[in-house]
């Protein structure tokens, strides 16, 4: 085992170059494969956040007096799914308006007397689509409310579009690992050439098979986590990046304070798959060294 | 005294009607010097080629050191190419390794001892007279010097039998008189030698027997001393 240690070593001094485009090919084709569980685990982050829970916005009718909206807001309090229940006059709903367009352009905002108030309601967490699509009708019967607007539908579709994703996402990490190992593969055929004449020798001065492969299976594997660990800091590298942007304009809406990074068992899987990857492309130099040499 | 090679006739056909070794039959003594000569072509280094199991005949026997090599399992060939040494025209030297690293790969194969390595390591090179170049890489040796070198391999193992293709092909006369003196002495020292070569006056210099090929024929088999005309004569019958 030392022995085939201290090869490898020499091997890397021999061949830095070499060795160095390997890892760096293995390196990207980890961060594309990496980036897709990165953006899937965030994307999952995203629609499990408080934020992106089901919320309502009730538009009042005109002319409600303050005991009004109190006792409209004592009632809808008072049911069972719903978590807050926030009233907002028209003028504030007009400045908040006023406020997020000047932070774009100084024009005055026209119309903003034709805004109704409204009230935001944040429902509790895990309700039921049905108990949400009930206590729409139930409000809808209010009188002092002129139309409900519940996310509940972009919810659905959402809950399609990730179905779709899901689907997608394993034919695209399908399409990524194919295409990585096709890139891998042809690299190492070009190593194979490079290696055929050193492989040929030791043959013939009396080498094992085991003492060929030893060195090519442990290369492999040095390369694979080298390219898995260049991945790793790529993909670190790129969530420190979306998270200055993150905390400028998108926390709030999202409803997440920062980007997840990949989970143990995804860290472990791009390793695992850098390391079969290049161990299979040792595999090939070698087998392709074993053909020529059979007799 | 005991046989260490003996072929019987043996063929090698790479096509049909396409004969590189034809009815080959001879043996070596142990301790034996001799020569396989020949133009071009006419199967030289088939022969050292079958002898190494580098290739597979598709006739005959071939029995080295008691050994069948004709139908030897590849997983044994490795094992088999421990007891041989063979030195090749082109060398074969790792360019990215030292040379005390070349000559030592055959005993890191064997797992030896690095003491052990070392120790044999010096008493090839002290043999072939390149004691102080153990550190230099080959690319900084000239032809002769890494034909030396190639020697060293080949024997550091203490091999029985030593083969040599054109082991002077590419070197001049006065390397290659250095090279067939090396030869001699591990002949000396109780080594079997077969060298391939076409060099007349390399073998009348160094006299020994000559096996003489001629489209994959034995032509001639003739003692040390024997002229080639004589040799023709004296064909020896198995």
């Amino acid at each position: 085992m030392n022995r085939s240690v201290k090869r490898i070593v020499q091997d890397f001094r021999r061949h830095p170059w070499i060795h160095l485009v390997s890892v760096i090919t293995l390196a990207i084709s980890l961060f594309i494969l990496g980036g897709f569980f990165l953006v899937s685990r965030n994307v999952q982050h995203i629609a499990e956040a408080p934020g992106a829970e089901v919320s309502g916005t009730l538009y009042l009718k005109a002319g409600l007096t303050d005991t009004d909206v109190n006792t409209l807001k004592d009632r809808l309090q008072a049911k069972p799914v719903v978590h807050t229940v926030t009233f907002k006059s028209k003028a504030s709903v007009a400045e908040e308006l006023k406020d997020f367009l000047s932070r774009y352009r100084n024009e005055p905002v026209v119309g903003t007397e034709l805004f109704p108030d409204v009230m935001e309601i944040q429902f509790k967490q895990g309700t039921s689509n049905e108990a949400i699509g009930a206590l729409r009708v139930d409000i809808q019967s209010f009188p002092e409310i002129e139309e409900v607007d519940f996310s509940e539908d972009w919810l659905v579709q959402y809950g399609k579009f990730r179905q779709f994703a899901g689907i997608l996402g394993v034919v695209l990490m399908i399409c990524v690992v194919l295409g990585t190992s096709f890139v891998i593969a042809n690299f190492m055929g070009m190593r194979h050439q490079s290696r055929r004449e050193e492989v040929d020798i030791i043959r013939l001065i009396g080498a094992e098979e085991k003492f060929v492969l030893t060195p090519f299976l442990m290369e492999g594997v040095a390369e694979g986590i080298l390219g898995a660990t260049g991945a790793v800091m790529g993909l670190l590298f790129a969530r420190s990046l979306m998270g200055g942007m993150l905390s400028v304009q998108w926390s709030s809406l999202l409803g997440i304070k920062s980007w997840l990074f990949l989970s143990l068992p995804q860290t472990m899987l791009v390793y695992l798959i850098g390391v079969l990857m290049a161990v299979s492309g040792a595999m090939v130099i070698f087998l392709r060294t074993q053909e020529r040499n059979a007799r | 005294m005991s046989k260490m090679v003996r072929l019987h006739a043996v063929q090698k056909q790479y096509a049909p009607g396409r004969y590189a070794l034809q009815d080959i039959t001879f043996e070596l003594d142990r301790g034996e010097f001799a020569y396989i000569t020949g133009s071009n072509g006419a199967g030289k280094t088939t022969l050292l080629k079958v002898l190494f199991a580098m290739e597979k005949v598709t006739g005959g026997t071939i029995l080295v050191n008691n050994r069948e090599v004709s139908t030897l399992p590849r997983n044994k060939v490795s094992l088999f190419r421990r007891e041989v040494g063979f030195v090749f025209q082109d060398f074969k030297l790792l360019p990215d390794l030292s040379v005390g690293e070349n000559v030592g790969l055959p005993l890191e194969i064997r797992d030896m001892k690095k003491s052990e390595i070392q120790h044999r390591v010096s008493g090839a090179l002290q043999l072939v007279g390149l004691g102080d170049r153990g550190n230099d890489y080959p690319g900084n040796l000239s032809g002769g010097e890494q034909q030396r070198v190639a020697i060293a391999r080949s024997i550091v193992g203490k091999p029985v039998l030593l083969l040599a293709d054109e082991p002077t092909g590419n070197l001049d006369n006065r390397t290659a008189r250095e090279i067939m003196s090396l030869f001699n002495e591990i002949h000396e020292m109780g080594t079997t030698v077969l060298i391939a070569t076409h060099d007349d006056a390399l073998m009348t210099e160094y006299p020994a027997r000559v096996i003489e090929l001629d489209r994959g024929k034995i032509i001639a088999d003739r003692d040390a001393g024997m002229s080639p005309a004589f040799g023709q004569e004296q064909r020896k019958e198995f």
